[in-house]
């Protein structure tokens, strides 16, 4: 094999010869490349997200005449308007979609989270036959493609007396219990790396003690996994608020009922050519998870992370 | 546990109950799926009370109360018939089959059923039940419609030999190669980049911010930058502007003439680079052979790729029909990723070439701008382009995952293991090289898979950008098109594709998952 050539530092022979050079610029220019890379990269991934901030704060018709970055060569004349919002909110009924997200989300969160915390306790800590193959069965689930549930489900669903036109509260029900299987398979998945990766003494010295499985699972499993409850939960969060598909298929109900994605798809269809209104609705439906995002985001990493980084 | 015969009763309603569901999924419901029900609840009871009499010890309550069950699931069947409301009825022999269950788990140690019965239940009613549905549809033509045929595996056929059908499994394949490839790169690229820099949390933060967008939402975003107006007025899309824009520049005579010098320079630089480090290879492998007479990895690769190219350069010369014409597109990038890969392990003049490769490919795409036209990016008639723009917006949201996680995995990897290679005189190309990237092996497999799974299932962005035209359906947006359009069979055949191309992927997990099993 070649043999090494040495120290090959991002500094040139040439930079490192010139001693009038102070250091700090030897260091920046040595740096340059790294720093410009990051902040192309970044920039890239920030300008689509500007575009529809700059727009939803345009007056109407201004999105398709002139392109959005104009507003920046004289920011005086541009003519921001908070009207957008008031309209998108209040005459378009974002808020109350808002509100309906809100109530499709939270128990389609929880519901999944504590059913997976309670099998990865079982999965793990429990002796019995066939635990491999049943988690393996729960985790190989991951591949069902949920489009190919759709159909049997809404005829299930009928069957069982959760028939959508019966008031607002079926239509729920059923989003309740789809989310709950389409999100099961990945939460069980990382809260059994999480929660068998607590560490075994634990448990013995508890069991020896003469607690139970109920008490085990109470005082050690949830206090201890605190943190992948926390990241699992914003995982199930996010996915649950920004589903469109989902509650298309299954919600039903009307207009009344309706959560954020449905109506901004809605707006995007009939008011397709009102930028402003399409813009404001969809910067309202990313706040929400952003700031759960940002507020909980140590933990998110965290969560993903359970138990990989042993294997 | 009654040890008699009374316990068959059981199994008998069971086996009742489960026959008459799977014959009325084949043929409708009718008056005597009640009764099999029906008859099913009493031999239930029938089953509770004779074994609770039999039973000498304190475990005569479990059984009646599992009578119970039996008597409600009964009355439930029969409520229509008799004007009771039959929802109300089923709830209340759900909840007395539950506390039955649950009493039995507690006494006879099965406590484990109890914490997976949620899990087990919700996943059997979502996911187990419709998936075997499916897989049966799949099989017949019109299976919801009257004139119901089994017709064997002829969708399945018809589903593969398509046109839609090729150009979805075309399209799908070159999602999972582009996105996986793209944003686990760009992820790990900039987990090691942003780890040497102050302001990482907030340019972590911009990365990931999309994870947390709607594909909504993401789609009204990207329309602003693809956006299109014809060329005599105002681009309001980023794109055309900023590529129109960028061309009034590089037309100017004496930026073109320099863009074309460099071009030259850099073509015939990275050129001669790449002949060297691959002779370079080869001359590694012959002398590996001669001394030891060993096949090494360098030859494999080196033979493999000329190959690859060799083939595709004939199918080209030759000419064929579509699909062999695809196979020789790939074998064409396959053989290039081949050779490059092998050339760039050369520790010498790897780095140099990845330099002249980047610069080559910058100038070379100036260069082509000067031909450039605005365009409804993913409405044209080139049907790589449109996909390729369509799967950017997937990029843009999964590669903040990706960093994330790869992110977290450098960091773990021990500062010691970095700092000894350096003082041996590795540069930082080979630390990354040969500690960095096998260290953190096993967490980019789980990304990986985590990407590629997702990928496979995704469908929002093509249905919302071209509703699936112009060359761009994937597997999962032709399903759900064929949903659409009531043409059942052939949209269970595509679900089933899609599955079917995932247990793959997930059986190389199950061994990493059996391997960790075994450790603890």
């Amino acid at each position: 094999m070649a043999q090494s050539t040495g120290r090959l530092d991002s500094l040139s022979p040439t930079q490192r010869r010139r001693s009038w050079m102070p250091t700090w610029l030897r260091d920046f220019l040595s740096r340059a490349p790294l720093h410009l890379t990051i902040f192309v990269i970044a920039f890239i991934w920030l300008i689509p997200t500007i575009g529809l901030f700059v727009t939803s704060f345009r007056e109407p018709g201004a999105a398709t005449t002139t392109g959005w970055w104009t507003v920046f060569a004289n920011p005086l004349d541009a003519n921001f308007t908070l009207q957008n919002y008031q309209e998108t909110l209040f005459e378009h009924e974002m808020f109350d979609a808002f509100l309906n997200s809100l109530i499709i989300t939270i128990p389609a969160t929880l519901i999944p989270l504590f059913a997976a915390i309670l099998a990865s306790y079982a999965l793990s800590w429990m002796d019995f036959r066939g635990r491999f193959v049943i988690t393996l069965v729960i985790v190989g689930l991951i591949v069902v493609p949920l489009q190919t549930t759709f159909i049997p489900l809404l005829q299930a669903f009928g069957d069982l007396g959760l028939q959508a036109n019966k008031g607002p509260i079926y239509g729920y029900m059923r989003l309740w219990i789809a989310h709950s299987g389409y999100g099961l398979p990945l939460l069980v998945y990382m809260s059994r790396n999480f929660v068998a990766a607590l560490p075994r003494e634990l448990f013995e010295s508890a069991y020896i003690d003469g607690a139970s499985h109920w008490t085990a699972f109470r005082k050690l499993v949830i206090p201890l996994s605190v943190p992948v409850i926390a990241s699992l939960s914003i995982f199930q969060f996010l996915w649950v608020w920004n589903d469109l598909i989902v509650a298309l298929i299954f919600l039903g109900g009307g207009a009344k009922t309706q959560p954020v994605t449905l109506v901004i798809a809605q707006l995007s269809g009939s008011f397709g050519q009102d930028w402003q209104l399409l813009t404001s609705a969809a910067f309202i439906s990313m706040v929400i998870p952003l700031a759960v995002f940002f507020a909980l985001q140590r933990y998110f990493v965290r969560g993903i992370l359970a138990g990989s980084l042993k294997g | 546990m009654g040890q008699g015969w009374q316990r068959y009763l059981y199994a008998a309603a069971l086996l009742i109950v489960l026959v008459s569901q799977i014959v009325q999924f084949f043929t409708g419901p009718g008056q005597w799926v009640q009764w099999s029900w029906g008859v099913a609840g009493l031999l239930w009871v029938l089953g509770g009370c004779l074994v609770a009499l039999n039973e000498p010890h304190g475990e005569r309550w479990l059984f009646l109360l599992s009578a119970v069950t039996g008597l409600l699931a009964a009355i439930s069947a029969f409520a229509t018939t008799i004007g009771l409301a039959e929802g109300t009825w089923l709830a209340l022999s759900a909840l007395a089959f539950g506390a039955a269950m649950f009493a039995a788990a507690l006494h006879y140690g099965w406590e484990h059923w109890l914490y997976l019965a949620p899990t087990i239940a919700i996943l059997g009613f979502i996911l187990v039940y419709p998936t075997l549905v499916t897989a049966v549809v799949s099989l017949f033509e019109n299976f919801y419609g009257s004139g119901k045929t089994f017709v064997g595996l002829a969708n399945y056929v018809q589903a593969i030999t398509s046109e839609q059908g090729i150009i979805a499994i075309r399209n799908t394949a070159l999602w999972i190669v582009l996105m996986t490839s793209a944003t686990v790169g760009i992820g790990l690229v900039l987990a090691v980049l942003l780890d040497r820099v102050k302001y990482e949390s907030i340019a972590k933060s911009i990365i990931f911010m999309p994870m947390a967008v709607s594909f909504t939402a993401a789609s009204i975003i990207w329309q602003f930058v693809y956006a299109y107006q014809p060329p005599s007025i105002p681009q309001i899309g980023v794109l055309n502007a900023v590529l129109m824009s960028i061309q009034d520049f590089v037309s100017q005579p004496f930026v073109s003439g320099v863009l074309n010098g460099l071009w030259l320079v850099f073509g015939i630089l990275t050129l001669g680079l790449l002949l060297v480090a691959l002779t370079r290879r080869a001359w590694t492998a012959a002398r590996e052979w001669s001394d030891e007479h060993r096949i090494s990895s360098q030859a494999i690769s080196l033979v493999i790729g000329l190959v690859a190219l060799g083939v595709s350069f004939l199918i080209d010369q030759l000419g064929a029909g579509v699909v062999v014409a695809y196979i020789g597109d790939g074998l064409w990038v396959i053989g290039l990723i081949v050779l490059f890969y092998a050339a760039f392990q050369d520790r010498l003049i790897g780095p140099a070439l990845l330099g002249g490769l980047v610069f080559f490919g910058l100038v070379d795409f100036l260069l082509s701008l000067q031909d450039f036209s605005v365009t409804p990016w993913y409405t044209t008639r080139n049907w790589l382009r449109n996909n390729i723009v369509i799967i950017f917006e997937g990029i843009w949201i999964w590669t903040g995952f990706a960093m994330v996680v790869l992110s977290a995995a450098y960091k773990g990897i021990p500062p010691q293991m970095k700092d000894a290679a350096r003082i041996d005189g590795a540069n930082e190309w080979q630390v990354f090289w040969y500690i960095t990237i096998p260290f953190m092996k096993s967490t980019i497999a789980v990304v990986t898979t985590a990407i590629l799974v997702f990928v496979l299932k995704i469908f929002d962005f093509v249905w919302v950008t071209t509703g699936g035209n112009y060359g761009t359906h994937v597997l999962a947006s032709l399903m759900v098109e064929k949903t659409q359009n009531f043409n059942r069979g052939l949209a269970a055949v595509f679900a089933m594709l899609i599955m079917i191309m995932v247990i793959p992927i997930i059986l190389v997990n199950v061994k990493q998952f059996r391997e960790q099993e075994e450790v603890r």
